[in-house]
């Protein structure tokens, strides 16, 4: 079979299959690659048209350019979306990395929070004139033993929020805990049950307080005020909104 | 078209080295801020309750044989008097410093297993400072309380540096 090629123009191998086409008789066909155009004849030798048909050749190398170019344009898409995803990650990284840093502050600052307002609340009720040392100048932060130690509670009961209070000496230190009452105190104890609801308690907050009272100084002959360490602890129920 | 390829290749590999050199720049700008970053302060009732107390804390010092023991309060106003305990051979500066000490230790649990792995306190009279002291280690985040003794123009300044 005789096709001349060299009389046609063509622009693309495409064109050449559809210029090849019409003229293959049944019963055979035309197949193309990058490298050559071939046709499959039945029970007869293949007609091979290759890079030497001189003005197909043209176009079979142009087609075979034009297949290399997509195949590189395929890697550099994919090297583009690898470095999006790298990228991606890699700010995703930096904003748990700042994530991480920033949380850790709120938290610290929220237990800072929590920790000054259960401290505030227990220099409230280490406060109330019923323990106060009373002196103007000095009654912050303090509280009068010989106040607690005669305070009945029976007579205010349901007056103060907080399910208990306990006063604990903290300084000098004693080795044993002693619970004080009329009969060791104030120099045979360390810890002053000033009363218990009896109702549980879902949080405690305490705070430091000086633990005063009036005493002989033998070495002056005189009543002079006495102060100690120590610390408030009060119970209260936390009610959930 | 060889030397075309190679070419593109090395553009690409300077390309990369510029992203590689941008992106470690920017990290390094980051990590500069956050390890720049000051210590934070927090106020603490906690560390004001304790100066507070601590200043009506009575000690084993008076000024002679007549009049009462100080109170820490009074002691800090004392020590830069140079003032001496009497019947004693200590100053007031030595009673101040010793009983504070010992009270922080009893006070609080410090240490590397502790709540809080250190403590500083200062304490400046009309701006001179007069006694200071601290832990082996302290740095960090830390929740601070302070006292003014306005009448007497002192100042105390007591941080702690909790372990995290």
């Amino acid at each position: 079979m005789v096709i001349n090629l060299q009389k046609t123009k063509f622009s693309g191998s495409q064109k050449i299959f559809d210029f090849l086409s019409p003229k293959i008789p049944d019963g055979n066909f035309l197949a193309f690659n990058s490298h050559e155009l071939k046709i499959f004849r039945k029970g007869s030798q293949n007609v091979v048209l290759t890079a030497q048909h001189r003005t197909s050749s043209i176009n079979l190398q142009k087609t075979r350019r034009k297949f290399k170019m997509k195949k590189r344009g395929q890697l550099k898409i994919q090297q583009m979306a690898f470095m999006l995803v790298a990228v991606f990650l890699f700010f995703v990284l930096a904003g748990l990395f700042y994530l991480t840093f920033v949380y850790k502050d709120i938290v610290d600052s929220r237990n800072k929070a929590f920790e000054n307002q259960a401290a505030m609340m227990a220099k409230i009720v280490a406060d109330y004139p019923e323990f106060s040392c009373g002196k103007e100048k000095e009654s912050e932060y303090c509280i009068d033993t010989d106040k607690v130690i005669i305070f009945n509670y029976t007579r205010y009961k349901g007056f103060f929020p907080p399910t208990y209070i306990k006063i604990v000496k903290l300084y000098p230190e004693s080795s044993t805990e002693k619970v004080c009452n009329l009969g060791n105190y104030p120099e045979d104890c360390n810890v002053y049950n000033v009363y218990n609801t009896g109702k549980s308690s879902t949080a405690s907050a305490s705070n430091f307080v000086a633990l005063c009272r009036w005493g002989t100084n033998d070495a002056i002959g005189r009543v002079e005020r006495k102060c100690d360490l120590g610390k408030i602890v009060i119970g209260y129920e936390v009610k959930n909104a | 078209m060889h030397k075309m390829l190679r070419k593109l290749g090395q553009e690409e590999m300077v390309g990369l080295v510029v992203i590689m050199i941008v992106v470690t720049v920017i990290g390094l700008v980051f990590l500069g801020m956050f390890a720049r970053k000051e210590p934070a302060i927090y106020p603490s009732g906690e560390a004001t309750g304790f100066l507070y107390s601590a200043r009506l804390y009575t000690v084993e010092c008076r000024p002679d044989a007549t009049r009462e023991n100080y109170n820490l309060g009074e002691c800090w106003v004392a020590c830069p008097r140079g003032e001496s305990c009497y019947g004693t051979t200590k100053t007031a500066c030595e009673v101040l410093n010793e009983t504070l000490k010992k009270m922080i230790e009893k006070s609080f649990k410090i240490g590397p297993e502790a709540k809080y792995a250190g403590y500083s306190l200062e304490i400046y009279s009309a701006n001179t400072k007069i006694t200071s002291m601290k832990s082996a280690r302290i740095g960090g985040n830390m929740i601070a309380g302070s006292y003014f003794d306005e009448y007497n123009d002192v100042n105390v300044s007591f941080r702690l540096y909790p372990n995290y």
